[in-house]
């Protein structure tokens, strides 16, 4: 029996030399029996780290990682497709979604006294003579008349009595084409978003770039 | 089955004087039941203050305290029966105070019988924090049977005592334990202490022909 696992070192490889013929026990006698009383000193006491040296290997780990990535990056594959695959694929996905785009005139729609058209248009208006606070996310004509009560405003009576002029239903069409069209916008950026393509960059914790690289024997 | 031939101890004499006979002994089980040194109500109650505490480092103590059992760190359990079994069938088992608890450890990291523990990790890292020492001659069965038996299958080397010794002893033994026994004299937990004991003696024999059985081969 030895005093220690190491120094059972150096020691044949496995495939050459298997210590257990003869004494199956080899194993726990020679090295795990060794570490019994280390692995419960480790439980009890735990492992004292030192911070400095963790940051230290950090920089170590983040300076390593970068080479790897700018020696991956100048690889002829990868090149060629930064160079070449990459930007004609960008340039149509940016062509497909330009001829998606929409303007402010696609919108912009004849006001019918329906609930989402007066609600717009009231909006408008409340803002124009600093009452934002009392806008709301739609106006029916009784809540309206409510309002009316209180504020005996001409341009309320002329909502409820749906006797707008022309100036003050095309200024809630506005509002409400601008509103449709932010909407649009947002929902095609997030299509675009998820749809673009970036150059490769290698990242050691992705399975899929660690297969490629192994794929084409890159190291 | 064999009958069961279990004896407990309680008072610091007997105890004493039985440990002067294990010194006779080539080679005994050890093995300890613990529980958390908080009771079921107060931890019970704790639980509750950990839903209201705010101070993080209150809550920690709180959650600690709450989740608390025979299984923690040993610095909040407590040893209740430390158990040495003699041969295949015959063990003892000491109900033990603090104090007696000490008597017995320390005469642990003194005696030079050999003992066998079924994963030391466990028992001595208890033995280790109350003693700050470790027996002088001790084998981990648990680590020894694993080493012979390994498997990149971990379901194949399973190598808990329970699952190992299993069809040498009763199935009650396997199932359905309580480890939280309100009296310390309970006729069933001490059935269960007396198989831990006596199963490792059985499974040091077990081994032992496994061994020499595979060497001759």
């Amino acid at each position: 029996m030895t005093n220690t696992p190491l120094d059972l070192l150096p020691i044949d490889l496995p495939m050459e030399y298997d210590p257990s013929v003869g004494d199956v026990d080899y194993f726990y006698k020679n090295v795990t029996k060794h570490l019994i009383v280390d692995m419960v000193k480790l439980m009890t006491n735990g492992i004292t780290v030192d911070f400095d040296k963790v940051k230290e290997l950090e920089e170590v780990v983040v300076n390593v990682l970068a080479t790897v990535a700018t020696k991956l990056a100048s690889n002829a594959i990868i090149e060629d497709f930064n160079s070449s695959a990459y930007p004609k694929k960008l340039a149509a996905l940016k062509e497909e979604f330009e001829a998606k785009e929409r303007t402010l005139d696609f919108y912009i729609k004849e006001y019918k006294d329906t609930m989402v058209h007066r609600t717009y248009a009231v909006n408008v208006y409340l803002k124009s003579i600093d009452s934002e606070h009392c806008c709301k996310g739609s106006w029916s004509v009784k809540e309206l008349k409510g309002l009316n009560i209180i504020l005996n405003d001409k341009f309320i009576t002329r909502v409820i009595n749906k006797d707008l002029t022309k100036d003050e239903k095309e200024a809630g069409m506005l509002e409400l084409a601008k509103a449709k069209l932010d909407i649009y916008k947002k929902s095609l950026d997030e299509k675009l978003e998820k749809k673009v393509v970036h150059p490769i960059v290698f990242d050691s914790t992705n399975k899929e770039h660690i297969r490629l690289y192994n794929i084409f024997n890159i190291h | 089955m064999d009958e069961i031939k279990s004896k407990v101890y309680t008072s610091s004499y007997k105890i004493k004087k039985k440990l002067e006979y294990l010194n006779t002994l080539d080679v005994v089980s050890f093995d300890i039941e613990t529980r958390s040194m908080y009771t079921k109500a107060e931890r019970n109650l704790v639980k509750d203050l950990v839903k209201t505490e705010e101070n993080p480092k209150l809550k920690a103590n709180y959650k600690m305290i709450a989740n608390s059992s025979g299984l923690s760190f040993p610095t909040i359990t407590k040893t209740t029966h430390i158990i040495f079994g003699i041969s295949t069938t015959e063990s003892m088992v000491f109900i033990v105070d603090d104090k007696q608890e000490q008597l017995v450890f320390d005469w642990l990291v003194n005696t030079d019988t050999k003992i066998l523990i079924w994963n030391a990790s466990f028992d001595l890292k208890t033995v280790y924090v109350r003693t700050g020492k470790f027996p002088k001659d001790f084998e981990d069965l648990m680590i020894r049977y694993k080493c012979l038996i390994n498997d990149c299958n971990n379901y194949i080397s399973r190598s808990g005592l329970k699952v190992v010794m299993a069809n040498y002893y009763p199935y009650s033994w396997t199932v359905d334990t309580d480890y939280e026994v309100s009296d310390m004299k309970n006729k069933n937990f001490l059935t269960y202490c007396h198989y831990d004991g006596v199963s490792v003696m059985k499974a040091y024999e077990l081994i032992n022909e496994m061994v020499e059985e595979s060497n001759d081969d």
